[in-house]
């Protein structure tokens, strides 16, 4: 009897872990259908020991690459700041023009107003980390619970989406990129408000698949998200047409897609503190409608101002 | 158990070194080094239930640093320890051009069984050529990173282990060992 479980004791566990691990894969996808969730204690505080070490770790490597990276900046600097220079210039002139026609039309004041009430609460975080397997593209941000982050945040930087957290722990966050496999989200182009989903297909372009064939696309348009995914807001910048093409045995025509933000070179991102409204209710269906408004609008407070708040609220 | 957790700390150590790689390098050439730990482990340690555990524990720590899905790495390490393992003992994997093959094979094989899994468990695109050509410029940084990550396998087994390195106990089931010797499966 002995002999017989110990020739077994082998083949059963690997029969327990290959079910633990399914189980396992299940489970968070549901999990990630839901708008993602908070770690274990056992994952979170795993998470929360790599995150710091692995910012340790990285440094001497950022510094070699930022210092390559500066010098490959400096080469034709002063013919793209004479270009930017320019620029300023006409948007500046452009600016005072509208203006000049908002205070004409007495409609500046209605616009700062709308602009409060639909500013989101914004959280500052650095990318700790980038995604360790090659399959896969995501980053870990230096901002978990602790300092409001939840799963399902949208991520952005000034110049459009970059992800949307999908796991959390105290002071460390998951974000799953764009151009990840598993991301898809609803759009439209700019220009025409053709509509369909930005998928991810793992490199470093995006797809855009439109709803209807005959979508009037062209390329250098720009693709914004269209808030009906239920995760991010209306009309934030997911990136511009580069190509388009049919897309092999079906319906529907693909654009390839520039993300708007260089995705591959992330330092400092933004957390926007509220979830999109279908994800208010899917998390919090119980609430009274008044309560699903989110949290009361605020400016972004620098890092600084965070921790000095939660040592306040600590002690 | 010494040997379990030197290990893993290895293992540990070598991912959070695979992070740090990975911000200068791009995706596909980043040698996955934990996942070349656990066929080394596979590929030299005696004990096959502490291998097993090893891997999976090794596979779910992957996961937590990574975008899979929580288990993906672990159920993929775990196949892979096992066919380390089973390798092991049916083939002869103690020279360095061996070892690259395996290595090479494996890694295409392991990156299309990722991606798959992905389609299969997620609504994501299946695998297309591009796939083929990251899993090779994958395979191709791993084969050149096999030789040193094994050889620290072997030290840190030759370290906190008495039992001869590259001894292989015999599988469980009735496997035929090319190795000789006799180990206890714990």
């Amino acid at each position: 009897m002995g002999e017989l479980f110990k020739r077994l004791a082998a083949p059963l566990v690997v029969v327990f872990l290959v079910l633990l691990t399914i189980v396992s894969v299940v489970s968070d996808r549901r999990a990630r259908e839901d708008g993602g969730r908070d770690l274990p204690w056992w994952q979170a505080s795993l998470l929360e020991i790599t995150a710091p070490v692995e910012r340790l770790v990285s440094a001497p490597f950022d510094a070699v690459s930022e210092f390559y990276d500066g010098y490959v900046d400096l080469i034709g600097v002063r013919a793209e700041n004479r270009r930017l220079e320019r620029r300023i210039a006409e948007i500046e002139a452009e600016n005072l023009q509208f203006r000049e026609a908002l205070v004409a039309s007495g409609h500046l004041g209605r616009v700062a107003s709308m602009r409060d009430e639909v500013e989101i609460p914004m959280l500052p975080a650095e990318v700790v980390g980038l995604d360790v397997a090659p399959w896969f593209r995501s980053v870990l941000i230096d901002r978990g619970t602790q300092h409001g982050v939840e799963p399902g945040h949208p991520v952005i930087t000034h110049e459009g989406v970059v992800g949307v957290v999908t796991a959390t722990s105290g002071h460390a966050a998951k974000t799953m990129l764009l151009l990840d496999r598993q991301s898809a989200v609803d759009a439209l182009v700019q220009r025409s408000r053709a509509r369909g989903v930005v998928r991810g297909v793992g490199r470093d372009r995006l797809e855009f698949e439109f709803v209807v064939r005959g979508a009037d696309v062209v390329e250098g348009d720009e693709v914004v998200t269209s808030g009906l995914g239920g995760v991010y807001p209306k009309g934030l910048r997911l990136g511009r047409v580069v190509e388009l093409r049919d897309a092999g045995g079906r319906l529907t025509r693909i654009a390839v897609i520039e993300p708007a933000v260089d995705l591959g070179q992330l330092e400092q991102v933004f957390v926007m503190l509220r979830r999109g409204p279908q994800m208010d209710l899917l998390y919090r269906p119980n609430l009274p409608e008044q309560d699903l408004d989110g949290p009361a609008p605020v400016s972004a407070p620098p890092p600084d101002e965070v921790a000095t708040e939660e040592e306040e609220g600590a002690g | 158990m010494k040997s379990s957790l030197a290990l893993f700390a290895l293992g540990l150590g070598a991912l959070i070194v695979q992070g740090a790689f990975a911000r200068v390098l791009p995706p596909p050439w980043c040698p996955d080094l934990a996942w070349l730990v656990v066929v080394g482990i596979g590929l030299r340690w005696p004990s096959f239930v502490s291998g097993v555990v090893l891997a999976v524990a090794l596979g779910y720590a992957m996961d937590l640093l990574s975008g899979s899905l929580m288990g993906q790495h672990a159920l993929l390490r775990l196949v892979s320890y096992l066919a380390a393992a089973l390798a092991a003992r049916q083939l002869d994997l103690s020279g360095g051009v061996s070892v690259g093959i395996f290595v090479l094979v494996m890694t295409v094989v392991y990156g299309f069984a990722m991606v798959m899994s992905l389609s299969f468990f997620v609504d994501a695109s299946w695998p297309g050529i591009d796939v083929i050509g990251a899993a090779l410029a994958h395979a191709f940084v791993n084969v050149l990173a096999a030789g040193p990550i094994l050889s620290l396998v072997e030290r840190v087994l030759a370290r906190f282990t008495d039992e001869e390195v590259g001894r292989r106990a015999p599988m469980p089931l009735g496997f035929e060992s090319r190795s000789v010797g006799r180990g206890g499966l714990l």
